[in-house]
């Protein structure tokens, strides 16, 4: 879903030539450091303002935190057990008592929505984390030592781009044993949505190693590691941070589609895709037990896709600012 | 142009034999090995199984079993039997290949026409009202996970108001008719193309509101072309440069959709084929389809590459 981020074209391949360029520097800005671009008081503050301007963004911001909220706080905050199985309380339509209604065991549907939010978002969350670290190294090395290094990674990326992903990733969770499954589909999910992370961090760091701050760390006698890491990786956080935002909400698609293929989350662990695994068979008769995890989902999704675009405009803004 | 196209394609080979050695390899890894299903059989005893595991070559080392298996798919097109049906696995493709073209091909329809002309409309109304409902929906279209709205477009066209089959590709026990047939088509297609009419004609808008404000345009329209002549003739033109390498680029997407989507549906496609070979463990079924399925979206990928460098000659003269 790269149409909600901003392009960024990888510039020219070719390094310039690595001097020491004499120029004056911005009296305010501290050449030896990165521009401090978040974290800053005054960021946080225009990032709360720009929130409120956009009411979209304000209400994804505040159903995104509650989804979180009833995930997190789950086992507080359930009158009935997830998983106990009551037979006199089979197929009951939403109402008070069970505000999404019941399912064919006759457990609450609302509870297991939180705590399959749980799940959902933890695995989504891990599989974005693996994406995130592999992403990261691959495209900071790559961009930083260019050459031949970057040549042979960036055509592993355009390899991994063409794998058909959601075919492989079933093969591998269907001869996974079942009750690792799961974590199988959380590192699979990661291992392939890394691409998109590894062709901006590359960008970045493409452009910011150039800059005389660069020159001057390596100057002042620092190894590659802590350039890299401390110099030119801060740098990256903006377009990361919305690429793992889409990232995260892709991440949940391909999981919950998994689970309900039958071959990720096993019953009777409630996760959003799997709880919807059978609900084909009671679409008829008892259709919310179909449409209260899949809206959940989709809600989530939703969220994920409108903060991912707000930040993309946001920090882009507030980086212009301070420059 | 020719010279480009072949250097394209020959990178191509490298990753279908890497996808393949992968799961091929993956494939040895699980308990029991290919001939898994038949030590679970209590009617074959140990001997034989050693004997079968021997003779379909199971205890050779991976690369060796790989590479036989390779030269009997390069040399013959054997993509070996299904360990379940005892059919050969390339008969079975086939004979489920023209349903998923068929779906894919309805959805791609779909999603061009309604897409492209919901970005172009949108580009031209920037800013108004109209424009943010298009922009809201394309926004929840981007975000539906296909096998949910499968599930809820079922739940109201079926269910609640009767008005269209939700399983197979034909009603059963009815001579076939084409009505009949497209009744059942439209459902699967219309679920499996939402996502791409909302992301591409995204993608539209972007691209012709760009284009739109070029000077080129204000001297198209200073000269004194027609409105139309403008937005048609000049700009929309120009904006599905970028948008069709898109298009290009997402039909690997709409290939693998079609797994979900068949399944839901009943379609009896690939990806039902593939459903059914994961749940009933038919590895030699899967090695084959998953083959096909990279070669298909490399096939693709190089065509959208192609399609870029006879649109835009930087590319091709870059290299």
């Amino acid at each position: 879903m790269a149409f909600l981020t901003p392009a960024l074209d990888s510039p020219a391949k070719e390094r310039r030539p690595r001097t020491v360029s004499v120029q004056t520097v911005h009296p305010l800005r501290d050449p030896f450091r990165p521009v401090p671009s978040s974290g800053a008081r005054g960021d946080r503050n225009s990032f709360s303002l720009a929130l409120k301007r956009s009411p979209l963004a304000y209400a994804a911001f505040i159903v995104m935190s509650l989804i979180i909220l009833g995930a997190v706080f789950a086992p507080l905050m359930s009158p009935y057990d997830k998983d106990k199985i009551d037979l006199t309380a089979q197929y009951l339509t939403p109402s008070l008592d069970h505000p999404f209604g019941t399912d064919d065991l006759g457990r609450d549907i609302f509870v297991r929505v939180m705590h399959g939010g749980r799940i959902t978002l933890a695995v989504g969350l891990l599989a974005m984390l693996v994406a995130l670290v592999i992403g990261v190294a691959v495209g900071g090395v790559s961009g930083y030592y260019a050459g031949w290094v970057d040549n042979v990674l960036m055509r592993l990326v355009d390899l991994m781009l063409a794998v058909p992903v959601f075919f492989v990733i079933l093969f591998v969770a269907s001869i996974a044993s079942p009750r690792s499954s799961i974590v199988v589909v959380c590192l699979m999910i990661g291992f392939t949505q890394w691409m998109e992370v590894a062709r901006l961090v590359r960008a970045v760091v493409i452009t910011t190693r150039e800059h005389e701050f660069v020159d001057a760390a390596r100057s002042l006698g620092l190894p590659d590691r802590r350039i890299l890491l401390r110099h030119l990786l801060p740098h990256t956080t903006a377009p990361v941070l919305v690429a793992v935002t889409l990232g995260l909400a892709q991440a949940i698609i391909i999981e919950s589609g998994i689970s309900f293929l039958g071959f990720g989350v096993q019953p009777p662990t409630p996760s959003w895709g799997a709880m919807l695994q059978n609900a084909q068979s009671y679409l008829s008769d008892c259709p919310w037990i179909a449409v209260f995890p899949g809206l959940m989902i989709f809600l989530t999704v939703v969220c994920c896709n409108i903060l991912a675009d707000f930040l993309g405009d946001a920090l882009s803004q507030i980086r212009s600012a301070t420059r | 142009m020719f010279r480009f196209f072949i250097r394209r394609s020959l990178a191509v080979i490298p990753l279908v034999l890497l996808v393949s050695l992968i799961c091929f390899a993956l494939m040895q890894a699980v308990p029991g090995g290919p001939a898994g299903m038949m030590v679970e059989n209590p009617m074959v005893g140990p001997d034989d199984v050693a004997r079968i595991r021997a003779n379909f070559g199971f205890d050779r080392p991976v690369l060796v079993q790989y590479g036989m298996w390779l030269k009997r798919v390069v040399l013959h097109g054997d993509f070996g039997h299904s360990h379940v049906t005892g059919e050969p696995v390339l008969r079975m493709i086939w004979q489920r290949l023209p349903a998923t073209v068929e779906l894919m091909g309805a959805a791609f329809v779909l999603a061009f026409l309604f897409g492209l002309s919901g970005g172009v409309v949108a580009a031209l109304k920037r800013y108004t009202k109209f424009d943010s409902v298009i922009m809201l929906v394309t926004l929840l279209g981007i975000s539906i996970p296909v096998f949910w709205l499968g599930l809820m477009s079922m739940m109201l066209f079926t269910v609640k108001w009767r008005l269209l089959p939700s399983t197979g590709m034909i009603s059963l026990g009815v001579p076939f008719s084409v009505v009949d047939h497209l009744r059942h088509l439209i459902m699967p297609a219309l679920v499996l193309s939402l996502l791409f009419i909302a992301s591409w004609s995204r993608y539209m808008r972007a691209s012709l509101s760009d284009v739109l404000s070029r000077n080129y345009i204000n001297v198209a329209r200073a000269k004194g072309a027609s409105a139309s002549s403008v937005v048609f003739r000049h700009a929309v033109r120009n904006a599905a440069i970028p948008v069709l390498t898109v298009i290009a680029l997402n039909l690997p997407a709409l290939f693998t959709g079609s797994i979900i989507t068949e399944t839901i549906f009943a379609w009896p496609g690939m990806g039902r084929l593939f459903y059914d070979g994961l749940l009933r463990q038919d590895y030699t079924r899967l090695m084959g389809i998953i083959f096909i399925a990279s070669a298909l979206i490399a096939l693709l990928n190089l065509i959208a590459d192609t399609i870029y460098g006879v649109l835009d000659p930087r590319i091709r003269f870059a290299r």
